[in-house]
């Protein structure tokens, strides 16, 4: 198994660009597994983090700019979707296709398991980000999502019975 | 944890790891900042200098109504989903009255639809058309509660809540006449309100779906199916700020190949730094991209940008170069993108 640490800050940074430095990259991967899409991840950042500059003394003092800042990129990351992403002029590349020769074992079965989980919807795909990627508590994941953490687990039920049920098939496929 | 689960974590560690330059991303930010507080201000500016005329001058805006769509108003006849130029339903931009932005879909494939926006994607709402229910089925998804009977104008309708193209909405359907499905999915506040929005509908309405585009020749055995256009609402009645447009055609073999047009960015150096034309189709640059998204691109067509692609990216490898280079050579493009009564009224063929 990988094990992930991730590191909650104890208390925000008194600085945005301390903030930044501290936690951007990982705001970063976050928005790239909401949106399948590098450039966009990047772009959705910069512009969440934009908003957060110009009201960054409330943020802070609230002690929450980690909260605050992965539901912008959530519903951020959902209005993307919904104006049809698919549709859009490209001004990069999509990554969500395997290398050639990158198919082997446990690179081929995480690209099966990404390949599906991007076709979750955007919700359940968000909590399964937030708590395996994450690895929140189902009480944070709510308060990102502005939900009860009833709603949390109905949507992680839902999305492992999705994904489980899509590898039963492809395995007896 | 389990087995999945555990490969969750791996997989989703595996795909986000990459390096991430937080002093470009921090910069950056602030830069995007300063531009966005330097617009509210201009805006703040001239948001008080319109109070200030409006203290001294009687200023009316037109009341968008509902003969102002948008678009042209089509001569009618013709059933639902059989002709990708026309929809036959009008909205009510009365009831609608946040609109800013309004999304419309004709097709010969069964359906029609129209979403409209609010300014800040704060809520959206769209309203389907189709002559099998099984397509509105797909369309909802089935995240959603339990059903409650309703009415709309006096036909029997359901109405739930659940989840919808990722966001909290309510469905309501009915059938307006005989064989003909309407669906109104709405991400707004209250079940009244979408019900008030789905008897706001004008079922006895037609309105051409337009595009500021033409597709002058369809190659041997293609057909056109499905006109896709977004306008933004304007005070001036009739005349909509147009935002994107498709035109999707099939293949003899069926498969959607979609011509893409949008507001042109050259200015926009991103898109210029990503943009390697490799040759000249139809007098302008154009790169044929062979990584994904595959397709035939041009950051300058005349005023707007295009790209020529496979509709859904698994079918990327069926629309060669000479197919893409045929279909744009054979664009007509029109002068005036904010004024749809000038723009052709079929956009192919």
């Amino acid at each position: 198994m990988v094990s992930v640490i991730r590191q909650e800050p104890e208390a925000a940074p008194a600085s945005f660009e301390a903030y930044v430095a501290a936690r951007g990259a990982a705001l970063v991967r976050f928005a790239i597994l909401l949106t399948g899409d590098d450039q966009r991840a990047e772009d959705l950042v910069q512009d969440a983090l934009a908003k957060a500059y110009l009201r960054w003394g409330r943020i802070r003092r609230a002690d929450s700019p980690d909260v605050y800042l992965r539901r912008l990129l959530v519903n951020a990351a959902r209005s993307w979707w919904r104006r049809g992403a698919n549709r859009e002029v490209p001004i990069e590349h999509v990554v969500d296709r395997p290398a050639p020769g990158d198919l082997g074992g446990e690179a081929a079965d995480r690209d099966q398991l990404w390949r599906l989980i991007v076709r979750l919807p955007h919700r359940q795909r968000a909590v399964i980000v937030l708590r395996y990627y994450e690895d929140l508590d189902d009480a944070t994941i709510a308060e990102i999502l502005d939900c009860e953490p009833v709603t949390v687990r109905t949507h992680a039920m839902r999305a492992l019975q999705r994904l489980r049920g899509h590898l039963d098939a492809a395995g007896a496929s | 944890m389990t087995d999945l689960e555990t490969r969750l974590t791996a997989t989703l560690t595996a795909r986000a790891d990459r390096p991430v330059s937080t002093d470009a991303l921090g910069a950056a930010a602030v830069r995007r900042a300063h531009i966005v507080r330097r617009r509210r201000r201009a805006i703040g500016a001239a948001g008080l200098a319109a109070v200030l005329v409006a203290l001294f001058a009687v200023v009316r805006l037109p009341a968008p109504g509902v003969g102002d769509n948008g678009l042209p108003v089509a001569a009618g006849g013709g059933e639902v989903g059989t002709d990708p130029s026309v929809v036959h339903f009008a909205l009510d931009y009365g009831v609608l009255d946040k609109t800013v932005a309004t999304e419309w879909v004709s097709s010969s494939k069964g359906y029609e639809k129209a979403t409209v926006y609010d300014g800040e994607n704060r809520w959206w709402v769209t309203f389907y058309l189709a002559t099998d229910e099984a397509i509105l089925d797909r369309a909802a998804g089935d995240d959603h509660g339990a059903e409650e009977p309703s009415t709309v104008n006096g036909e029997p309708a359901l109405l739930r809540e659940g989840f919808y193209d990722n966001a909290r909405a309510f469905e309501i359907r009915w059938e307006p006449r005989p064989g003909v499905h309407a669906m109104l999915l709405a991400s707004v506040n209250t079940a009244d309100f979408a019900l008030q929005v789905a008897e706001s509908i004008r079922l006895d309405r037609a309105l051409r779906c337009v595009m500021p585009l033409r597709l002058t020749e369809l190659p041997p055995g293609y057909r056109w199916v499905e006109c896709q256009t977004r306008v933004r609402r304007t005070p001036t009645a009739g005349q909509p700020r147009w935002i994107h447009s498709g035109l999707t055609v099939e293949q003899p073999g069926g498969t959607p190949v979609l011509i893409w047009t949008i507001e042109r960015r050259a200015a926009d150096p991103s898109v210029q730094a990503a943009f390697h034309p490799n040759r000249t189709v139809a007098g302008w640059p154009a790169e044929w991209r062979t990584t994904s998204p595959r397709g035939l691109w041009f950051t300058t067509f005349g005023p707007m940008e295009l790209f020529v692609c496979a509709l859904n990216p698994e079918d990327a490898d069926a629309l060669t170069e000479a197919e893409a280079t045929r279909l744009a050579t054979h664009l007509e493009v029109s002068r005036n993108l904010d004024a749809p009564s000038t723009w052709p009224t079929r956009a192919a063929g």
